[in-house]
């Protein structure tokens, strides 16, 4: 019979996959509609500027991101980077909801059918998953420390 | 073996394939779409020229307008950036 911490290893290599996946997606979508991307931040409010620094820098580190998810041993580094990043866009998120008279969009594949609403409410959804992340890996470290000492000793 | 190198690559394998069979899966290729007051309104398909320009045009005198390929913003068409008018 499979015990709860079974259970547990298998929800995180779920939320391992879901990160792969959402963040491969992402940075292949942005980079295949690179120009329209471009085009796209540099109408964005606040970070114009920086529009072609940022076209390339998000799907690079979203693809350095996905990266970290394959060694076992780097999978809490990647759910902390993928919090991190995912924050900052559903911080900005708020900043232009709040402040910012023109809202373009700037999501690629399908999310880009997804209102701003709709974007934030997804996106914190997704911080839910990668906080559930981080508190899970944080155990199955412990849990794993813990059997090696009782071997050990 | 299993978890650490084939599950995550058969992920990734999938996201690529996925984001190859959405892109531009929206796009309605007899209209192009205007916003106006902040509500979506279609017009007839342009050419927009080759370029990486916002897609702009007139329509009925009023504008210029961002052209978009659906109803989504993220749809922008680009071209030479030079204004078109649409009676």
């Amino acid at each position: 019979m499979e015990g709860p911490a079974t259970y547990k290893k298998y929800l995180l290599q779920v939320i391992r996959v879901f990160f792969i996946i959402l963040l491969v997606y992402s940075a292949v979508s942005k980079l295949l509609n690179y120009y329209q991307f471009e085009t796209q931040l540099s109408q964005f409010p606040y970070i114009s500027s920086y529009a072609g620094l940022i076209a390339w820098a998000v799907p690079a580190l979203e693809i350095f991101i996905v990266f970290l998810f394959f060694p076992n041993k780097f999978i809490k580094i990647g759910l902390y980077a993928s919090f991190v990043l995912i924050l900052i866009f559903t911080l900005y998120i708020i900043i232009v909801l709040t402040f910012s008279e023109i809202i373009p969009c700037s999501c690629g594949g399908v999310i880009a059918s997804l209102s701003w609403d709709e974007h934030l409410v997804f996106n914190i959804a997704c911080l839910l998953i990668a906080l559930m992340g981080i508190i899970l890996s944080k155990k199955t470290i412990i849990r794993n420390k813990n059997m090696k000492h009782q071997f050990s000793g | 073996m299993k978890t650490k190198f084939l599950l995550p690559a058969l992920a990734m394998i999938f996201a690529v394939g996925m984001s190859f069979a959405t892109v531009g899966v929206e796009a309605d290729p007899n209209n192009d779409y205007i916003q106006r007051n902040g509500t979506w309104e279609a017009v007839p398909e342009q050419d927009c020229g080759v370029g990486d320009e916002t897609c702009r045009a007139f329509v009925n005198g009023d504008g210029p307008f961002t052209l978009y390929d659906s109803k989504s913003l993220s749809s922008m068409k680009l071209g030479s950036g030079d204004p078109l008018i649409i009676p």
